[in-house]
């Protein structure tokens, strides 16, 4: 599994707080969603793109996921234009392209775009860790929190385990194909993924409170606002301010 | 199964942000810190199972298990769903921050739902049934998330009516595997860690008739929760009546909006040639017919959305020879119905002079009071039309037939399993 690739770097992003990065991905996000005007998403979508340039994350590695993002994007090309109602561009046999569904799909995939990029630039680019951290900065309810720093804390001791379960049972001849076997063996691979993790689940539990764990997520990161937050933010209050002017004079 | 950023309306993301802090809320009280470790490593297993790709066919589908997470955690579901999804937000990508409430809305309350269900149908005394529940729990929530998307995109606009019903269809197999699966690895839960289904001990019996009766309710309530919501269609009704001089109507789509500018193909009965008009903003139109007789309108809205309508002219003697005269094909106007047509002379003295025995001034009469007749009547023929335009707005038919098939394919395994257990 590849993870937290992107949160490797020393870019002003990677340095930047992450209680900013968090903040500055919501509103933008919400603004991104309000838009509707072309050219102050072609804007939006211009500097997420700048954003997600300047982390200089392996170019690679960037198209890679926007690929996966946009495949939803072409299914809908290929069906919207055709679905909409309005005025026809032209007919091909039984189906109409028109106009109004052509500015939607373009709509909607700079939306998407704008907003993965974003993401990708602002809360990929922090560790996990550091996110945990923020979000609870942030007072967001510590019980999610926790939720969501102990799951990461395990995904990859689970997809381990997963791995030699599986393993085991390509060793011992298993192929899937679509029959019951399969689903069936799955499902006890499943099973047993599931019962390792409650036990040790109960394990890690024990091993806490030994260490007098009583629901609490200590803080173990400060974070304090620097130069580059304070840049980032300014820049932030800049873009979403000529955003909405472009879509209010529009 | 995840919906894209910038495709939902504003009013949808935001219904859908509501409807997950409210199942956060509720979640987060059902996780003590006794049981947060567990829960964070099903969530993680989950993740996992979730990276999974199961043969189907000729392609494959990776897992979803709601259900399954839904009937092993209850109301923690919520937060364990909406955490796997911000880690697959920040770890892959996959989406982004403002579609979070309404997908973890879509995949967690039929899981929820169905899960709380299934739960109280297991005991260790009848693992093939418990499967059997289990799995079909498993099935329907993936039914149900398949349904949400596509209700939270048909409610996003009219042009994604099509994308919805194929994002609902290709969901079917995917329930379809899912149910196996949930059933087996409840199945396979219950030999070997009971607990974790919350098993621990065989329930007495007049305990599990209360049990079956109190899940019997709750089903039916979940199921008339999500059952009428439908999924948008876009089938276009016409309505089409004769109201003495013109034949009027008004063309709209099964979700109540009109059908604006749609082709309609007129035809007589026994006569070859057909002519065309469009119907006008509010989906309506109206034109005088040539004389009496069965008239059959086509209504073309466009991508193959057809409707017919038969309307059968019988013209009184009197306003025949009155109108007759001044009908053409090409006459056919879409600009309004004969509401807005201009009224004709009221002559007043006609009715007050008129000698019974005259025959023009009856048939002056009888058109005056058909005239009357018809504009007292309008606005009850408008509610009509608007009762019938809202009684087709939802089809059910695409929901039957998804839990039927369902409901069917996990009877003919349960048919199998019990034999196998003989």
């Amino acid at each position: 599994m590849t993870c937290e690739h992107m949160a490797q770097g020393k870019s002003l992003l990677h340095r930047a707080d992450p209680r900013v990065k968090i903040m500055v991905a919501i509103l933008l996000s919400l603004e991104v969603v309000f838009l509707s005007s072309l050219i102050s998403l072609f804007l939006a979508l211009v500097s997420a793109a700048f954003m997600l340039f300047s982390t200089r994350i392996d170019t690679r590695l960037l198209l890679k996921r926007l690929l996966v993002v946009n495949v939803f994007v072409v299914l809908l090309w290929l069906i919207i234009p055709f679905s909409t109602p309005g005025p026809a561009l032209f007919t091909l046999g039984p189906f109409t392209l028109t106009s109004t569904g052509l500015l939607l799909c373009l709509v909607i995939t700079l939306k998407c775009n704008a907003i993965v990029m974003f993401n990708m630039s602002l809360l990929s680019t922090s560790t996990v860790f550091a996110l945990a951290h923020a979000l609870d900065h942030l007072k967001v309810p510590s019980v999610l929190v926790q939720l969501f720093f102990f799951s990461w804390r395990y995904l990859h001791v689970l997809e381990e385990e997963y791995m030699r379960i599986k393993r085991a049972a390509v060793l011992r001849g298993f192929r899937p194909g679509t029959n019951l076997f399969t689903y069936r063996t799955y499902a006890n691979i499943l099973g047993t993924l599931f019962v390792r993790s409650y036990d040790r689940g109960q394990r890690v539990y024990w091993a806490m409170v030994c260490r007098g764990f009583d629901g609490t997520f200590w803080l173990l990161q400060h974070f304090r606002l620097r130069g580059t937050d304070f840049l980032l933010m300014s820049f932030t209050a800049l873009l979403s301010t000529s955003l909405l002017f472009i879509q209010w004079r529009s | 199964m995840h919906i894209s950023e910038g495709v939902l309306s504003i009013p949808v993301l935001a219904a859908g942000a509501a409807i997950t802090v409210a199942g956060l809320a509720i979640g987060i009280r059902k996780v003590p810190p006794r049981k947060l470790p567990k829960v964070a490593l099903l969530t993680a297993a989950f993740f996992v199972a979730s990276l999974v790709h199961v043969p189907i066919g000729p392609s494959n589908a990776h897992l979803v298990l709601n259900g399954l997470l839904g009937v092993l955690l209850g109301w923690a579901a919520f937060p364990a769903i909406f955490i796997g999804l911000v880690l697959q937000a920040v770890l892959f990508q996959f989406g982004g921050l403002t579609t979070l409430g309404v997908n973890t809305a879509n995949m967690a309350i039929p899981g929820v739902v169905f899960g709380l269900i299934a739960r109280r149908f297991l005991s260790l005394k009848m693992p093939t049934f418990s499967a059997i529940v289990a799995g079909l729990a498993g099935g329907m929530s993936i039914l149900g998330s398949g349904l949400l998307v596509a209700i939270s995109l048909g409610l996003s606009g009219d042009s994604f009516s099509l994308v919805s019903r194929l994002i609902f269809t290709a969901h079917l197999p995917i329930a379809l595997v899912e149910a196996f699966i949930t059933g087996f690895s409840i199945r396979f839960l219950l030999r070997v860690r009971p607990e974790m289904v919350g098993c621990t001990s065989p329930l007495r019996r007049e305990e599990s008739a209360k049990k079956t009766l109190n899940a019997a309710l709750v089903a039916l309530v979940a199921f008339l929760m999500i059952v009428p919501q439908g999924v948008q269609a876009h089938r276009v009704n016409l309505f089409a009546w004769f109201d003495g001089e013109n034949i009027v109507g008004r063309a709209y789509y099964s979700n109540g909006r009109p059908a604006i500018e749609a082709a309609l193909k007129v035809k007589k009965e026994g006569f070859r040639e057909s002519f065309r008009l469009k119907t006008d903003k509010e989906g309506r139109f109206s034109f005088t017919p040539k004389g009496p007789g069965n008239y059959e309108l086509v209504l073309e809205a466009g991508q193959g959305h057809m409707a017919k309508a038969y309307v059968q002219v019988k013209f009184n003697e009197t306003l025949k020879t009155g109108k007759g005269s001044n009908t053409t094909q090409g006459e056919a106007d879409a600009k309004g119905s004969f509401y807005e047509e201009k009224e004709r002379p009221f002559k007043k003295d006609s009715v007050i002079k008129g000698v019974p025995g005259s025959i023009k001034k009856c048939q002056d009469m009888e058109k005056t009071l058909d005239r009357l007749l018809i504009r007292r009547l309008e606005p009850i023929r408008r509610e009509l039309e608007a009762l019938a335009v809202s009684q087709n707005k939802v089809t059910l038919r695409d929901v039957i037939s998804g839990v039927g098939y369902i409901l069917g394919i996990v009877g003919i395994w349960a048919y199998l399993l019990s034999r196998r257990e003989k």
